[in-house]
């Protein structure tokens, strides 16, 4: 008998099982009542904090809202139409990607390869360990102006070094050229963050199994050998931790930017979270900005997704 | 099970709190109205308690704090039954911070002093943010104590939501000693003009600095440019007619910014420095001009740089034509919605269109602004740079267009200026660029319009 049944058709019950079948289900709602009351503090902060947000975005993205009318017009989706011809924000979102790349470039190997080389040394681990850390508990906003100062085309150190070692050929306007403005953005994403991804890489590599090595070295394989074939599987779980969030930092990225370019010059250093900003604060045009930040969200959670899928069916 | 009952009481008494802790103070429900209507008789009782709360631009240097400071003292002075509270913060429209106290309103000063022009005080009114002010401009005949250029830039429209401060005069600012010592004088007439950047650029000096990642000094410097080559009729006519971006006066100023680029009068490198690297390298003598308002006098009063900066009106390039520095109305006070007491913003209001206030100000070497009221046309300001200011608009003054344009057409031209000096966009897509984003505008609504 199927509970829908049970429900449409009850059974004649006996008094006795009538006073089970209540004592139980009360026993249910108070032990759900418990559960809750366990639950409803993060619960409750989760769903103020972060779902309500994210799901009042989603409804300003369909309204054409300035950011402080009392009234809105609902239009559909005539904000995503507009995006998808607004060759700025597609230009933006190309910028994200090419961010995203480099970023896995500059990111995933050196840092790991760091990590290993702080994990082998026998003396001073705790000082390079901290010292390489370092720039990660600087705030971003003196991160971006101490490299703003130092890929000053005239004054920054990095010019002044080539021009002093002969390559002032190679001196650059680093934020001012087209072509190397979001490399230099990038590196300096990765100066920032790499000590966190190098943390969790020295985490990892705690974890690896010694008498692997060990049982390589009998074997007569070299450091290079061990590295491709016992560190890196063994970081495997790591690694994906590590791409995920590099990912995710990357698509939304957005102070280092607005310290360094504010997405300039002409655009060449728009990313999509700059631009949003300037769409909802600098043209008044909340809703159409709300649509561009789902457009992401929805590009970063299906990344994520897609990679994770991925991963564990890799596995 | 008692246990669980006082978790569930706990976690019911958390629930509560947190949610009453959330809650806008501007959302309350009834309780809260009725507790601040039952205060406000209480607070309106204490006459002698007043304290009228003023948001004023960040500033520049203690020698621009130092003034206020000095104003704030004889309003007191005069008014010494009212308390005042004067706050420095963003006032920027375009930065989101102003609307968003603003539409909070949580403790709104009972004026604001924000950067002008039409499109920032009708983002704010538009949507209620600030009052409408006729009815004090009847009463305190504000329009007889303003100059009649600064009234007719904000009377336009029937209603006006503001009362000017301060006029803009930006001009092209010179270290003496660099064209000193390069036997060059300043310019009366294009040729004279450009004799002058080719020399400097011969001898080596950097003739012009422009901090154009910060779109509003690129502004300054295209507005001049503007002037001189497309001429202030063409200018208006863009503002307030017909005229249109790509129209070929434009595009000529657009190649004179470019031309300029190229031939190394302005660094390519000026497309990465902000207005604050550019400001560093001209007063600390490595480029012999800047373009600027007037706002640089307190800075050369902080670095004593008084005696060695001077300042001209870049020469009109056109044939039998003068030009003038550019500006519009520079700062303007507004009153929020959410004030609480309008009778103390009018008190201050009626203060800053008086002569104590013009003496105080302009009676001091170090003041940087050309006050808006008529009353300050009498006075002669103890500072030189700033005496030169008023006198060269003493004719009337050209458009920063930065100041009128709506908020499409601001974004394209802060990022197409940036493009013309970094090479990156011709001047004719640049014109075609800002020229799209004024059509938008156009086709919501976006009107400047002048007495």
């Amino acid at each position: 008998m199927s509970t829908s049944n049970m429900v449409v058709n009850p059974s004649p019950v006996s008094g006795a099982n009538k006073v089970a079948y209540k004592g139980k289900s009360k026993r249910s709602f108070k032990r759900m009542l418990v559960v809750f009351s366990f639950l409803a503090p993060a619960l409750i902060l989760y769903i103020l904090f972060m779902l309500y947000p994210m799901a009042d975005a989603v409804r300003l993205s369909f309204f054409d809202w300035d950011g402080a009318a009392p009234a809105m017009n609902f239009v559909g989706g005539d904000n995503y139409t507009q995006l998808a011809q607004d060759p700025i924000f597609i230009k933006s979102l190309v910028n994200n990607f090419y961010w995203v790349l480099l970023s896995l470039l500059l990111m995933i190997l050196p840092t790991l390869a760091l990590s290993v080389l702080i994990g082998k040394l026998k003396r001073g681990k705790m000082f390079f360990r901290a010292g390489f850390y370092l720039p990660s508990v600087l705030s971003l906003a003196v991160i971006g102006v101490l490299w703003s100062k130092i890929y000053d085309p005239n004054y920054g150190a990095i010019n002044v070094f080539l021009r002093q070692v002969g390559l002032g050929a190679l001196a650059q306007n680093w934020l001012g050229e087209p072509s190397v403005v979001i490399p230099a953005l990038v590196v300096t994403s990765t100066w920032a963050f790499y000590g966190t991804y190098m943390v969790l890489f020295l985490a990892g590599l705690q974890n690896i199994d010694q008498s692997m090595y060990e049982a390589a070295d009998i074997d007569g394989a070299g450091p290079i050998r061990k590295f491709w074939n016992i560190t890196v599987p063994s970081l495997r779980n790591t690694m994906n931790v590590v791409v995920s969030m590099v990912v995710i930092h990357a698509l939304k990225g957005f102070g280092l930017v607005w310290i360094m370019t504010q997405g300039g010059p002409f655009y060449k250093s728009e990313v999509v979270a700059t631009y949003v900003y300037k769409a909802a604060f600098s043209m008044n045009k909340v809703s159409y900005a709300s649509a561009g930040s789902v457009v992401l969200g929805i590009i970063v959670i299906g990344l994520t997704i897609a990679f994770n899928y991925w991963r564990d069916k890799g596995e | 099970m008692r246990n669980q009952k006082v978790r569930l009481l706990m976690s019911s008494v958390f629930v509560i709190a947190l949610l009453s802790g959330c809650a806008s103070p501007s959302g309350g429900g009834s309780t809260n109205k009725a507790a601040a209507e039952t205060e406000k008789p209480v607070a309106s009782a204490k006459t002698d308690d007043r304290k009228l709360d003023l948001l004023v631009p960040n500033y520049y240097n203690d020698t621009e704090k130092k003034l206020w400071e000095k104003v704030v003292n004889k309003f007191k002075e005069l008014n010494p039954d009212i308390q005042v509270e004067l706050v420095a913060g963003e006032v920027r429209v375009e930065s989101g911070k102003l609307t968003t106290m603003l539409q909070s309103g949580v403790t709104p000063p009972d004026a604001i002093l924000i950067n002008a022009g039409p499109g920032r005080v009708k983002t704010l009114s538009d949507v209620n943010l600030i009052k409408p002010l006729n009815d004090l401009y009847t009463k305190n005949k504000w329009e007889e104590q303003l100059r009649p250029t600064a009234y007719e830039l904000i009377a336009g429209d029937d209603t006006i939501y503001e009362v000017p401060h301060s006029l803009d005069a930006i001009m092209v600012f010179y270290n003496k000693d660099i064209f000193e010592k390069h036997g060059v004088q300043a310019p009366a007439t294009q040729a004279e003009f450009m004799t002058m950047l080719e020399k400097l650029k011969a001898a080596g000096e950097s003739p012009i600095t422009v901090g154009a990642r910060n779109g509003y000094a690129i502004g300054w410097l295209f507005s001049n440019i503007m002037e001189s080559v497309a001429g202030r009729e063409e200018v208006e006519k863009l503002i307030y007619a017909d005229g249109k971006w790509n129209d070929p006066a434009f595009i000529k100023a657009a190649e004179t910014l470019k031309d300029w680029v190229d031939q190394g009068f302005i660094p390519k490198e000026a497309v990465t420095l902000t207005q604050a690297d550019s400001k560093f390298s001209f007063l600390s003598k490595k480029a012999a001009m800047e373009v600027e308002g007037t706002y640089l006098i307190s800075d050369l009063a902080d670095q004593k740089l008084e005696d060695s900066v001077a300042t001209f009106t870049m020469p009109s390039f056109i044939e039998g034509k003068t030009a003038s520095p550019t500006g519009g109305v520079g700062l303007t006070w507004v009153v929020p919605t959410k004030a609480e007491d309008e009778e103390l913003a009018e008190t201050w209001l009626n203060f800053v269109l008086s002569k104590d206030f013009s003496a105080i100000t302009l009676g001091d070497p170090t003041y940087n602004l050309i006050p808006a009221s008529s009353s300050s046309a009498t006075i002669q300001p103890a500072g030189p740079v700033l005496a030169q200011a008023i006198k060269d608009i003493e004719n009337g003054f050209g458009y920063n267009p930065t100041v009128f344009i709506g908020p499409e057409a601001k974004e394209a031209y802060y990022q197409n200026l940036q493009g013309l000096v970094g090479g990156l966009v011709t001047p004719k897509q640049a014109m075609d660029n800002i020229e799209a984003g004024a059509a938008k505008d156009r086709a919501a609504g976006y009107q400047v319009k002048k007495k």
